[in-house]
Formats: C-alpha cells, structure tokens, sequence
C-alpha cells in the first residue's frame, strides 16, 4: 500500500509517501509558513531529487492541494496519479483516554479530537486542520489518526495519576498522558527484534533525546511509565524546556517577577532546559563547543542533562524491576555519543556497560553499543514515527475490511 | 477559508502599537501608513519597548524580537495598500471624532477595497463615525483597552448595516489573535474606557487629597484590588496625550464627570506622555 503520512502543525505541514510493502519512503517535504506572507515548500524524492518553492499559502486545505500536485508532479513527484494513495495516516497528538489504538477517522474521531483541543491546544486544532483538509482533497481514500499519547494509555494508575488533589482528574482528566508514543513504540518493538527476544517477556528503556525529549519504561511492549506528563515540558531537561524541577519554584519567580501565565509558560518552553542553564544554546553540539572552550555554564548544562536521563534510567530499571535493554534514539540519542557515555556511567554495578569504541563509531545508525558481557544491552535505534503510522493504517484499515 | 495574512494600520497613534505587536505576535504581516515619520518612528520604539519589556519577562526570544519586526511594513501613500494586498484595515488616529470621520473619508478616497474596516474608537460612536455612509457596511469598532496585547478580550460594536461576511472575517482576525470578542450596542467609551478613565480620574482626586505617590497608587490598588496593573501604569502604557483625548471626548458625553485634572494637564505641559518618554504618573528605567 501506498500511504500518504501527514503531520500538521499550526503553520506547517509534513508529509510523506510510504510504500508499507518495503516500508521505504518515497518523496517527504515539509510546507512551512502556511496562512503567513510568504509559504515555503521543500521536497525530497527516495533519489535525491529536491525540489523548493516559496508562494502564498493560505490555508491547510490550500497546503493539501498543493502537495497533492507536487506528489503526482512530472519532473519531482513520485507518482503517476493521486489515485494511488490508498490510505491517509495523520498524526494526532493528542487522543485523550479515548483513544489508546489508531482509529479510522470518522464524524465521532472528529469530535472527540475537538474535544482534546480543550488539553492539547496547541497541537490538536492543527491536526485537525490537516485532517479536514485531506478528507476533502482525497474524500474516497481512507483516513486513519495515529496518536503520540495512545501507546502510553497502557500506563498504570500509580503511574498517571498526579498527588494533588483527585478532583482535578476528575473535572478536567488532568493526568500523564505522555507523548513521542510512535517513536517509543518503534524503538522498543525494533530492540525486541534485533535482540531476538520475545515481546511478551521483554523489558527496554527508551530514550528519545532530541530537541524534545522524553524516557519510557517499556514492559513485554506495553508502556508502564513516561516522562512527559500532562505537557511537553515535564521529565527530562530538554532543549529550551525544562523538564522536572519543584513546582513552587516557578509560582515563586511568577510572584517575585510579575509574571502572566503566557510569560511563565514562555520562561519554562523557550528559556530553560540546555539554553537557560548554558545562556549559549539550545543546541547540544554548541553547547558541547562553547564547553571544550571553558564555558562552565555549558558544561554544566551538559552535565546536568546526561545527569537528569540518568536519573531516569535508575528510575525506571528500577520501576521494570531490571531492564533488558536501553535504546537511544532521536537526534541526540542517534548521533551524540558522549551523552549516551555519560548518562550510563557508573551503572556497571546495574548490569550496564557501554563499548567504547562501538559507541564512539556509531552516528544515526542500528547498532548495539554495550559489550558483550553487559547484562543490559544498549543500543541505538534510528526512531522512524512516519513508518509506524503507515503501518498502523494498513493494520487498521484490514481490520476494518474483515470486520 | 477566509485569508487574513495582512493588516493594515491607518495610522500608528492612540492604540496603534499594541495592536501591531498583537498582529506580528501570530506571524501576520502588519502594513502601516503614516505620513509623519516621527510618529512611526515612535510608535515603532512603543512597540521595541514593549516586546523588550516581554523578553526581560520571559514572554518572548531575542529571536521572535527580530521576526516580528521583520513584518513590519511602512507606507507613505495610502494608495499603497491596494499594492500591499490587505485583508483588513484598522484605523489607528488620533482619539478626534473630526480626524475619525477625515479617515473614513480617506478611505473612501484611496482606499477602495472590499475589505472589513475596524475603527478603535475609544471615546465615540460608531454611530458617529459611519453611520449612513458606503462605510456602513464593512465597518466595526473595537475597543481594546490595552496598548501592549496581554489582555484577552475585545468589545465590538457594529450597526445594523453591517454585513454578516464583514462580521465573519473580524470574528476569524480576532480569533486568530486569540482575542475574546464580547459583542455590545453601540456607545461611547464602553465598558473598558469608561471603566479605565474613571479609575484614572478617582486616582488624580485621591493623589491630590492624600498627598500619596503614585507609586504607592498603583501598588495599593494592585495588592489590594488583585489587579494585574495600577491604572496609572497603564494610562501610562495608552500614553497620557491619548487619555487627555479620551476624557475630552467622553466629556462630550457629560461634562460634569470627564474632566482633564491638572496633574494630567501638568505632566502633559512638561512634555511626559506616559512611558514613551520615559516619564507619566510614574517614572520609567
């Protein structure tokens, strides 16, 4: 099959054509800037072929169309007619308790993704957007929403609820929901695979470490914990977001500052994490520079976030009662060898070594990069999300058809 | 799908700024004609204030500072719009029910796109302004107290005439601003001016009867009142040539209540017009 991946953002729109049969990308692009002045639009074929325009773009729908004709394009699409789209998967970020499973999107999907606009609303109005747009370009092909928060509705009570007060969850579901569901659910899948061990008495750590990050304790292929919470800024120190710190502290700068709400939320999305610490950057491979050049906020930066992902790790082997495995993956976790180093040194006594030669040689890649006698192996998984939504549509649409 | 990518600013006096910085804050290009070169040039050092003011609280980068600005367009001929290709036009003048009515006319003039005008009349009538005129159609006004955009909420008003497609496309801008409307018949001064400039006026009485700073005004009102600003902050913020402005139209409703006190008149006889030249009711860094 071939299956068209969506993911809309409030002013852009991913895609990618997926051939489910090898699994193998055909043409991805990015539309950027959408409803603003000037719309950009990138676009790569499986054979290099690029190709780049700017002009207005107005709306999603108008996006849709757009790429819609530049996938069937002569000279840089990819394929002889829309026709051969079967299937739409979009990305939608947040599915609530509703949905813990893809699901064909239908009138109720619909509303109930409304509905989680009320939880997710910068993300779930988007997806929206992108949803109905594609529903009218392509209103004969089948269209199935994939959820970032579904593969963590397996998670425990003990484990989503927050200690405060009850009554919040219950008048406005304030609970973890977690997020970056498709990446762990690929990784973990992919290290049971590559380790030959059986799913159903398998336990993984995984660490999605990119410009957002999160960790997941992943048992016999059900999520029983994550580090992301109700937002995207709970859990590990991220780029510009902070993760887990004491809750009083921001209520205290939002008192001794005069903050709004906007500007708080602002402090802890676009100011902390890596770049508040370091003042440098929120990149890792910057702050890594100006930290070989004597900058100590940035080493401190670096240290505190190898420090925070190990902290985690501890947490969660011990949540697992003893992992079988450690998968690192996203851009931090594929490429960054000396985070994956030290947020694992001195857990030798836990079973964990690394090899330091496979680790330093492996950059984007599949790889175990423990030694052989480690207890626990470590490894580093590409994390692929657009493929797992493929394959979630081709599964739910079968199921739809012997239904 | 409505397409709202470009807004034009009749002006950058009164509430100007704070609108602009609202538009460019959700990625939309702002195109402003002002004659006076000053008068852009100080209204855009408002709006630099103001986001600086936001990156010093955490509320905005040094990297939306320069995107922002970067959607700044400035025009000397009011032709110009049609080559900009607006969505919207809002009036930004002086708070004068006379320069209101020159704009309208201006519009009609120049301007001549089929596109939603908003006016921000704080102190008049819609009524006033457009009433019977081609203009009718595909005016509103709004009155949006604040001149930095970190209130939540517009009141609009709109007359009879007034086209269902002209009150869709204002809806689908202030929806995109994440801006509350909250619908009221026409009138002058409601409910935020009225409120504001009342609050003002009782503060200049009190300043003058009790011998208190104004400093300690706004701090008494904002612990005790739970308010978010004194309300001599923010006639500093509006700037105090427009609150003078503001009072002298309302009085035009009843005289006996808007009244410019003197320590208004005072401060504006010495040149401070609110944070714009770093001294108002309060002094600023």
């Amino acid at each position: 099959m071939k299956v068209l991946v969506l993911n809309s953002g409030s002013s852009s729109l991913k895609y990618q054509i997926i051939d489910t049969s090898s699994g193998e990308s055909l043409i991805r692009g990015l539309v950027d800037r959408i409803g603003l002045n000037l719309s950009i639009i990138k676009q790569k074929r499986y054979d290099g072929n690029v190709y780049e325009v700017e002009k207005e773009i107005i709306s999603h729908s108008v996006a849709i169309e757009m790429v819609l004709k530049l996938i069937v394009d002569k000279q840089h699409g990819v394929l002889m007619s829309i026709g051969e789209i079967d299937a739409v998967g979009h990305r939608v970020v947040h599915g609530g308790e509703k949905f813990s499973r893809s699901v064909l999107i239908d009138d109720n999907v619909i509303k109930a993704i409304e509905e989680y606009s009320e939880i997710a609303p910068l993300h779930n109005p988007y997806n929206l957007r992108g949803i109905n747009a594609a529903m009218k370009a392509l209103p004969s092909v089948p269209q199935v929403a994939v959820f970032d928060t579904a593969f963590h509705q397996t998670l425990p009570e003990i484990a989503y609820i927050f200690p405060i007060p009850y009554i919040f969850y219950e008048k406005y579901k304030i609970r973890r929901y977690g997020f970056h569901g498709t990446s762990h659910y690929y990784v973990s899948k992919r290290s049971c695979e590559i380790l030959s061990r059986n799913i159903n008495d398998f336990s993984v750590i995984t660490c999605h470490l990119g410009n957002g990050s999160s960790i997941s304790a992943v048992k016999n292929g059900k999520s029983i914990e994550t580090s992301l919470g109700f937002s995207t800024i709970a859990g590990v120190m991220m780029g510009t977001r902070s993760g887990d710190f004491d809750p009083y502290v921001i209520l205290k700068i939002m008192e001794k500052e005069e903050l709004t709400i906007d500007q708080a939320v602002s402090l802890l999305t676009k100011h902390s994490g890596l770049l508040g610490v370091s003042g440098v950057s929120s990149d890792m491979r910057e702050i890594k520079n100006a930290s070989k050049n004597g900058n100590r906020r940035a080493e401190l930066a670096f240290k505190m976030f190898c420090y925070t992902i190990k902290k985690f790790i501890g947490a969660y082997s011990a949540v697992l009662e003893g992992p079988d495995a450690i998968v690192f993956t996203a851009g931090i976790g594929e490429n960054d060898p000396d985070v994956r180093e030290l947020s694992l040194s001195g857990m030798e006594y836990m079973g964990i070594k690394i090899d330091k030669v496979k680790n330093n040689s492996c950059f984007g890649k599949e790889m175990v990069i423990s030694t052989d006698d480690s207890k626990v192996k470590v490894l580093v998984i590409p994390t692929n999300e657009e493929l797992v939504i493929a394959e979630d549509v081709v599964k739910i649409i079968k199921e739809n058809e012997n239904e | 799908m409505i397409r709202i990518t470009k807004i034009g600013f009749y002006g950058i006096r009164n509430l100007g700024p704070g609108l602009v910085q609202s538009v460019l804050n959700k990625g939309l290009t702002a195109v402003i004609y002002e004659k006076d070169y000053d008068v852009f040039q100080a209204g855009l050092n408002i709006i630099e204030r103001n986001i600086d003011y936001e990156i010093e609280h955490w509320g905005l980068t040094l990297k939306d500072k320069k995107v922002m600005l970067s959607r700044i367009e400035h025009i000397e001929n009011l032709q110009d719009f049609i080559k900009h290709d607006i969505d919207i036009l809002i009036e930004s003048v002086e708070e004068r029910l006379q320069r209101k009515i020159e704009v309208r006319e201006k519009i009609k003039k120049e301007v001549p796109l089929n596109i939603p005008i908003i006016f921000t009349s704080q102190t008049n009538r819609l009524s006033s302004i457009v009433e019977n005129d081609i203009l009718e159609t595909k005016s509103v006004n709004i009155h949006p107290v604040p001149s930095v955009p970190i209130y939540s909420l517009v009141e609009l008003f709109r007359l009879e005439k007034c086209s269902d497609i002209t009150l869709e496309i204002v809806k689908e801008f202030f929806s995109k601003l994440d801006l509350k409307i909250f619908e009221l018949k026409d009138g002058a001064g409601l409910i935020g001016p009225r409120v504001l400039i009342s609050t003002i006026l009782e503060a200049c009485d009190v300043i003058k009867e009790s011998n208190i700073s104004t400093e300690e005004f706004d701090m008494v009102v904002k612990k005790g009142l739970k308010m978010y600003k004194g309300p001599l902050t923010m006639a500093d913020e509006i700037g105090l040539d427009n609150i003078k402005m503001w009072i002298e139209e309302l009085s035009k409703m009843d005289s006996s209540v808007y009244k410019v006190p003197e320590i208004l008149k005072n401060l504006l006889d010495k040149g401070y017009t609110g944070i714009k030249t770093r001294e108002g009711f309060l002094k600023y860094r």
